[in-house]
């Protein structure tokens, strides 16, 4: 019994003084971390609409795979928005950001993360599969020949992949156009 | 100072983590899809294994022999943890290169391995010399098998173009299979070489 304690207080010390660190650490880099993945995510923004320079995030925009949606405004008129979908992939889930104009044709797609086959799937991120979106107004379909304009040429090998980066795309612009007008007085 | 010396070969050659006690095949197999990634996930294990063996042989005395393995695991994967959130917040970069695998790093056997093998049992010291050089016979192997599987299956160096234009990378190289192959050839050829020698 008293053995059993002294084990016990032993390892409860240990794990004690251990989450102890952990927190002061995680107290210390946690603005730093948070800083550097809004970086991250406006730098994304910025390439994708250049005229831009300031996102405002709307509010409880989430349904189904669209995670967030930014209203980009240029010196405070509104000029386009920024989706964020979160498509599953062939290899999990794909995190990536799409951008559309007023006029709600896309302004081009940015992959941020993702676990799809290297080789294959992954060749998504490369402006050659994820270039085609430019320009293009949805709902958009997959083909595996030459693209007509609301088609998406799908990357050798890849069609789970190109299927689900282009219903992403899809999902966002339905959204999109389901709710702007509620956004008007952002 | 001789024994210093002796655990940066250890770990180094004769008992190379990698290639002898064959330990840690999941980072192994997993993350050496360029030399880039291999290094930097080599080094990654370094940190940890260097300031877990230390930490454990300090408190060798005060961790009874009962309780050893839960101590281990709760000072590993603090250390773990910790190097994770430095990464993420000032080594961007590095963090995004081995993303997911930083948490694997807690269930690498060689650090429980090097844990209960050695800084168990010896001084704060040498503990810090054996995952030091336990860390770099990993980042080592670790590197070689990136660099072949990377300038066989991308056709580049450390993200620079090597092979001659007309290469046809073998995507299979930097796929599951791939980092199985090299694994295997490369044991080979370490194999003959021991069996010569003795």
């Amino acid at each position: 019994m008293k053995d059993i304690l002294k084990l016990g207080v032993i390892l409860f010390l240990i794990t004690g003084i251990c989450t102890g660190l952990l927190g002061g650490i995680y107290q210390v880099t946690k603005p730093i971390i948070e800083e550097n993945n809004a970086k991250t995510q406006m730098e994304a923004m910025k390439a994708l609409l250049t005229d831009a320079d300031e996102f405002v995030e709307v509010e409880g925009a989430t349904e189904g795979d669209v995670a967030a949606i930014f209203v980009a405004k240029s010196s405070g008129a509104p000029m386009g928005y920024v989706a964020k979908v979160t498509p599953n992939g062939y290899g999990g889930a794909i995190q990536m950001l799409v951008a559309f104009n007023q006029e709600g044709s896309v302004e081009g797609i940015k992959i941020l993360s993702h676990s799809e086959t290297p080789g294959f799937g992954a060749n998504a991120e490369k402006p050659t599969f994820s270039d085609q979106f430019k320009g293009k107004v949805a709902p958009l379909t997959v083909t595996k020949v030459a693209p007509a304009d609301t088609e998406i040429q799908a990357i050798t090998g890849a069609t789970i992949t190109s299927t689900a980066v282009t219903n992403a795309v899809n999902a966002a612009t339905e959204y999109i156009n389901a709710h702007s007008a509620e956004w008007g007085d952002l | 100072m001789s024994k210093l010396v002796e655990r940066l070969k250890a770990g180094l050659v004769t008992d190379n983590p990698t290639f002898v006690q064959v330990l840690g095949m999941c980072p192994t197999l997993a993350v050496t899809t360029s030399a880039t990634n291999g290094f930097a996930m080599g080094l990654t294990t370094t940190a940890v294994l260097m300031c877990s063996n230390f930490a454990i042989s300090l408190l060798r005395k005060v961790i009874p022999n009962k309780i050893r393995i839960p101590a281990f695991i709760v000072i590993i994967a603090s250390f773990v943890t910790m190097i994770e959130l430095l990464l993420k917040a000032y080594m961007l970069d590095l963090y995004n290169t081995l993303g997911l695998f930083i948490p694997l790093i807690v269930v690498n056997c060689i650090i429980l391995g090097r844990a209960e093998a050695y800084a168990f049992k010896n001084g704060p010291i040498s503990s810090i010399f054996d995952g030091l050089g336990m860390g770099l016979g990993f980042t080592a192997s670790l590197t070689v098998i990136g660099i072949i599987r990377e300038v066989l299956g991308v056709g580049e160096l450390f993200g620079i173009r090597v092979m001659p234009a007309y290469y046809t990378p073998a995507i299979i190289m930097i796929l599951a299979p791939g980092a199985f192959f090299t694994l295997a050839i490369l044991m080979a050829i370490l194999n003959t070489l021991k069996a010569k020698k003795h």
